[in-house]
């Protein structure tokens, strides 16, 4: 399998977009558990050290 | 190497060669067209205006020379302004022979025009505008997005300006960013072409980049021009890759400016919108990341808060249900024993109805059974009774049968008379006189003939 070129526009917009659907009220936890989860691995990814 | 190769060539043909007079033409034309210059001058008074071109003079106002020049119409379709008498111009283009039979004539022959004096460039400056604003080239709806993350940037700028590029890269942050610098002239009549070009190359070359910058450092508005250029305007706006413009300039705005899809008023500005974004990473990623968390324990409060209503709400309906449940057991029962007494009730009134029935007909089959009983009795008894007086009126009937018998008449002494055809004779009015009859005796009988009768 080819592994797509990390994208840090994308994956900020990503990032960008889990949070505005984190502000929504009616949230579906098993939605919820994977969304954070691939948050939390974006935001590892787009971290400028 | 090479060039002294040609040197050595060109000696060797200039001591050998001997030409034709169209051949050292050509050849002379072939050296001057080779080469391009610029010339600034004066339109003369004389502008020859041809279908397809124009001829005229451009003066040296000082040192009073001329020299004539020849454009095709088609090189300034650019332009935007008439020629005119006494315009300042800088020309672009090569030294030519002109030949012919009348005679050969030196003339400059023009690729393209740039004009100079503020006046004039204000002229072509509105004109170009209107035009180019009439083509949508300004319109908002056709600007592309900048990324709001730029990584790969195309820099467009000269690498001798002063300001431009220095400020530009010193102000650009440290965020890895990946610049390709393309060397152009910001000012001048070289300049249009080159800025066109570059944006083409990196369209052409380097479509992978987020954005190309075009910048100078600030001038007068003459300097300025080239950002006025339909042909960079044209180039802006035909570019696949967005366009952020710093012109170093705060009062007047250029065409390249209306062209980009964003304009930064200063190239350390520009730097600074691109690091901008990236600066403001750290701390948003931060702030996402405390969101995703604090969101996250909200979603769990809520459907720990929500599994908590939900057991009280479960608890309280299943209470509900079995009180209901229980009610209505107890309503059941209380109607099952109702109707169970109803039951009961009916029960005795038809078992007492049934008893008296019974009763009555027990007592009805017994009275019929007595009275059929009795009916049998009496029936026996007059049976016999009958049976006594049948025997005894049979004998009484004997008696006076046999009491009655003919026979017994007949042996009494009675007799019976008859016609000849049998019948008997009891009267004697229908005998006559003659007549044969048969008188029958208990014994015997006789055939007589009458011989009287009395009536």
């Amino acid at each position: 399998m080819i592994e797509e070129k990390f994208n840090f526009t994308k994956a900020y917009k990503e990032i960008e977009e889990i949070n505005t659907w984190f502000q929504q009220e009616d949230i579906n936890l098993d939605e919820a558990l994977e969304k954070y989860e691939r948050g939390m691995e974006l935001i590892k990814n787009v971290k400028i050290d | 190497m090479e060039e002294n190769k040609d040197k050595i060539n060109l000696e060797s043909i200039f001591k050998e060669k001997i030409f034709t007079v169209s051949e050292f033409l050509d050849f002379l034309n072939n050296i001057l067209t080779s080469q391009k210059f610029i010339v600034q001058g004066e339109i003369g008074n004389k502008i020859d205006d041809r279908l397809t071109y124009y001829t005229f003079n451009l003066l040296d106002k000082i040192n009073h020379n001329v020299l004539k020049c020849f454009v095709w119409k088609s090189n300034l379709k650019n332009l935007n302004v008439e020629l005119k008498e006494g315009m300042e111009i800088e020309v672009f283009g090569s030294p030519k022979i002109y030949t012919s039979a009348y005679g050969s004539t030196f003339e400059f022959e023009i690729d393209s025009i740039y004009l100079i004096g503020e006046g004039l460039l204000k002229e072509a400056f509105e004109a170009t505008k209107r035009k180019l604003e009439k083509e949508g080239l300004f319109s908002v709806e056709n600007k592309k997005s900048i990324p709001k993350f730029c990584e790969k940037i195309g820099l467009i700028t000269s690498k001798y300006g002063k300001g431009a590029k220095p400020d530009f890269e010193k102000n650009l942050k440290n965020f890895g960013f990946k610049v390709y610098f393309y060397d152009v002239r910001v000012e001048g009549i070289l300049a249009i072409s080159q800025i066109k070009d570059a944006i083409y190359w990196f369209n052409e070359n380097k479509p992978e980049l987020d954005i190309l910058v075009l910048i100078r450092g600030g001038g007068d508005w003459e300097s300025l021009q080239a950002f006025n250029a339909e042909e960079v305007v044209r180039s802006i706006a035909a570019s696949r890759i967005p366009i952020i413009c710093g012109i170093g300039h705060e009062s007047d705005i250029t065409l390249t400016d209306l062209a980009a899809d964003f304009r930064a008023s200063t190239p350390t500005e520009v730097a600074k919108i691109l690091s901008e974004n990236w600066e403001l990473v750290n701390s948003n990623i931060l702030n996402f990341e405390n969101n995703f968390v604090i969101n996250l324990k909200r979603i769990f409060k809520n459907i720990e808060e929500k599994l908590n209503f939900i057991r009280k709400d479960l608890i309280r309906k299943i209470n509900e249900e079995i009180f209901k449940k229980q009610k209505n057991l107890e309503y059941e029962k209380t109607n099952l024993n109702l109707n169970f007494q109803n039951y009961f009730k009916e029960f005795n009134i038809l078992e007492k109805e049934f008893k008296q029935n019974f009763r009555y007909s027990f007592n009805l089959l017994k009275e019929k059974k007595e009275a059929v009983n009795y009916l049998q009795k009496n029936l026996n008894h007059l049976v016999l009774q009958w049976g006594k007086q049948i025997k005894k009126d049979l004998a009484q009937k004997e008696i006076n049968l046999v009491q009655s018998s003919p026979i017994l008449k007949l042996k009494q002494g009675y007799t019976i008379t008859r016609d000849e055809s049998g019948k008997i004779i009891n009267k004697s009015q229908k005998l006559k006189i003659d007549q044969i009859i048969k008188t029958q005796f208990y014994k015997g009988q006789i055939i007589s003939k009458i011989k009287k009768i009395n009536k």
